[in-house]
């Protein structure tokens, strides 16, 4: 007679219940939470460059002649907090901050689909902010958060290339896998055998 | 053939009327701001009242939409705020699972709210553009530069810049202006707010529009798209004569340059400088079309594309170093000798 063995519950190797605390642990985690958390302080990190810019702007206009900053400061201060504003805040923050966080933990899902991939995300974002970064320290860029061509293309000399490299790193390479594995999440990772109708309606 | 089927032929004034008067606000608006502001709620040009008119509409029924919503939206948190002595208060809430009802009325009603916008729109937009031109209609080609504006009036044989002169319309005619517009560069953008709505000027196209003022005088504008450096000072001034007065203004800038003998070595440093590779003095050897033409220069109210008002003593400072007004303009720093620049200074000084 051959006897199986009962079955048991196991749980993932790695989880946040059992991860570590050192710094290792944080830059490969695959925790969803962890990710997020990284998000947030990246976002807000942007989000303060972005709300000096618009302070400086808006101080500028306390009066109408140009007596804070120059002509072309002024005009790349509108571009870096354009750029900032909507790369690096506006576009990540939603999604990746509160949906990398509670989007598992609203439909009971163990993790993310793609947990490395989601980290990665990360990492392009900063890579693409480092790029923006140094585009801001060395001479800034003054075509708008647009890129109009032909202005930024024919007629600027600033470091149109950094910025816009650094914000489609970030926009196209990160973000499209990003936001791609949260919205296969409740109907493919849904672990919690939860009655569909309970769940909250989402629309990433 | 009326774009909004449902309104007939009614015209938007006769709709904005029956809830608000565009007569009184815009006098009101008048009274307010100070005359040669940039104000859209101070119109003075046909496409300009149509974007007054759409505008109160749109005001009013987005400000009716706030109310409701507003108002709603503040009886359910007084009326239904957590109070301890309702009963069953620190109960779970009846809990409704969808109305049909409801959800119809909050779909459609919206929908046809946005509907009618977009149609009463539509038809502003396709009124301005579908407008008849007249026969004797006054063409002018508008060209966009960093960081200034160059008018041609190929009927007159006319070039200048930064100021356009237009024909007031009055109660018996209608002169309306059509303007080609293109670009030398980069994008810009022609809006004056009190004549009609923006229109931009790309390169390698040409976009038209057309504007009328309701009576003589100055019309202030900006360029509207950012453009580089300067964008910021490259202002637009349209001045709008009776007929009379603007058959002389083109009578006078046909003349070829005026020449003064007093100022003849003025004009000999001009010439043999390389102010003639870039500016054109009709008349003269200079003939360079990278700048404004300054044939008529003196007859100008302004230089710098209307950063500053023409004086010696700005003209003076301009010629010496330009980007003293215009941080980015094009034109470099000329390097005469205070002589030579004294002379120059005179000698387009003269260029009424």
């Amino acid at each position: 007679m051959v006897t199986t063995p009962p079955e048991v519950a196991t749980l993932p190797p790695n989880s946040y219940l059992n991860s570590e605390y050192g710094l290792k642990s944080w830059l490969l985690t695959q925790d969803h939470k962890r990710s997020a958390l990284f998000y947030l302080f990246a976002t807000t990190f942007f989000f303060v460059i972005g709300g000096v810019a618009a302070s400086l702007i808006r101080l500028e206009l306390l009066t109408p002649a140009g007596d804070l900053v120059a002509s072309d400061t002024y005009n790349k201060l509108f571009s870096i907090q354009g750029i900032i504003m909507v790369f690096f805040f506006l576009v990540p923050v939603a999604p990746a901050v509160l949906g990398n966080f509670l989007i598992p933990l609203m439909i009971g899902a163990r993790d993310v689909a793609f947990a490395r991939l989601n980290l990665f995300s990360w990492y392009l974002f900063v890579t693409g902010g480092c790029l923006d970064l140094y585009m801001m320290l060395f001479g800034g860029v003054d075509t708008g958060w647009t890129f109009t061509t032909p202005l930024s293309t024919h007629y600027v000399n600033t470091n149109v290339v950094a910025a816009a490299m650094g914000s489609t790193i970030w926009k196209t390479a990160a973000f499209a896998p990003e936001s791609a594995h949260v919205p296969y999440e409740p109907n493919t990772r849904n672990q919690s055998g939860k009655c569909d109708s309970y769940h909250p309606k989402i629309h990433p | 053939m009326s774009i909004i089927p449902f309104l007939g032929n009614m015209s938007l004034e006769t709709i904005v009327s029956s809830t608000l008067s565009p007569h009184m606000l815009s006098a009101f608006a008048g009274f307010v701001l100070p005359p040669g502001s940039t104000s859209i709620f101070n119109p003075a040009g046909t496409p300009a009242h149509s974007i007054f008119s759409l505008s109160m509409l749109v005001l009013s029924i987005t400000g009716g939409v706030f109310v409701v919503v507003g108002g709603l939206l503040l009886y359910a948190l007084l009326r239904y705020r957590h109070r301890a002595k309702d009963p069953g208060s620190n109960e779970e809430p009846q809990q409704i699972y969808g109305s049909t009802q409801i959800e119809l009325s909050w779909t459609v009603i919206p929908i046809l709210i946005v509907v009618m916008l977009f149609l009463a729109t539509a038809r502003i937009i396709f009124a301005t553009q579908d407008a008849p031109k007249p026969q004797n209609a006054l063409d002018v080609t508008v060209v966009g530069h960093q960081f200034w504006w160059e008018y041609r009036y190929p009927k007159y044989g006319v070039v200048t810049a930064n100021e356009l002169h237009i024909p007031a319309s009055d109660a018996q005619t209608h002169t309306p202006v059509y303007l080609s517009m293109i670009s030398a560069d980069t994008d810009h953008s022609f809006w004056v707010p009190r004549l009609a709505g923006k229109t931009d000027v790309i390169p390698n196209r040409v976009n038209t529009m057309w504007i009328d003022a309701d009576a003589p005088g100055l019309y202030l504008g900006q360029c509207a798209q950012y453009c580089g450096l300067e964008h910021a000072k490259m202002l637009l001034r349209v001045y709008a004569q009776t007929p009379a007065d603007f058959a002389a203004w083109v009578a006078h800038q046909q003349q070829p340059a005026l020449e003064d003998p007093s100022v003849a070595e003025g004009r000999a440093v001009f010439e043999h400088n390389a102010c003639i590779s870039c500016h054109t003095v009709r008349g003269t050897v200079a003939t360079g079309t990278f700048g404004p033409d300054l044939t008529h220069l003196a007859s100008r109210d302004t230089i710098a594309s209307g950063s500053v008002p023409l004086t010696r003593d700005n003209l003076h400072e301009f010629i010496a170093n330009p980007a003293s007004f215009k941080p980015g303009v094009l034109m470099p720093p000329m390097h005469l000798n205070d002589h030579d620049l004294d002379l120059v200074t005179d000698y387009l000084m003269t260029l009424k």
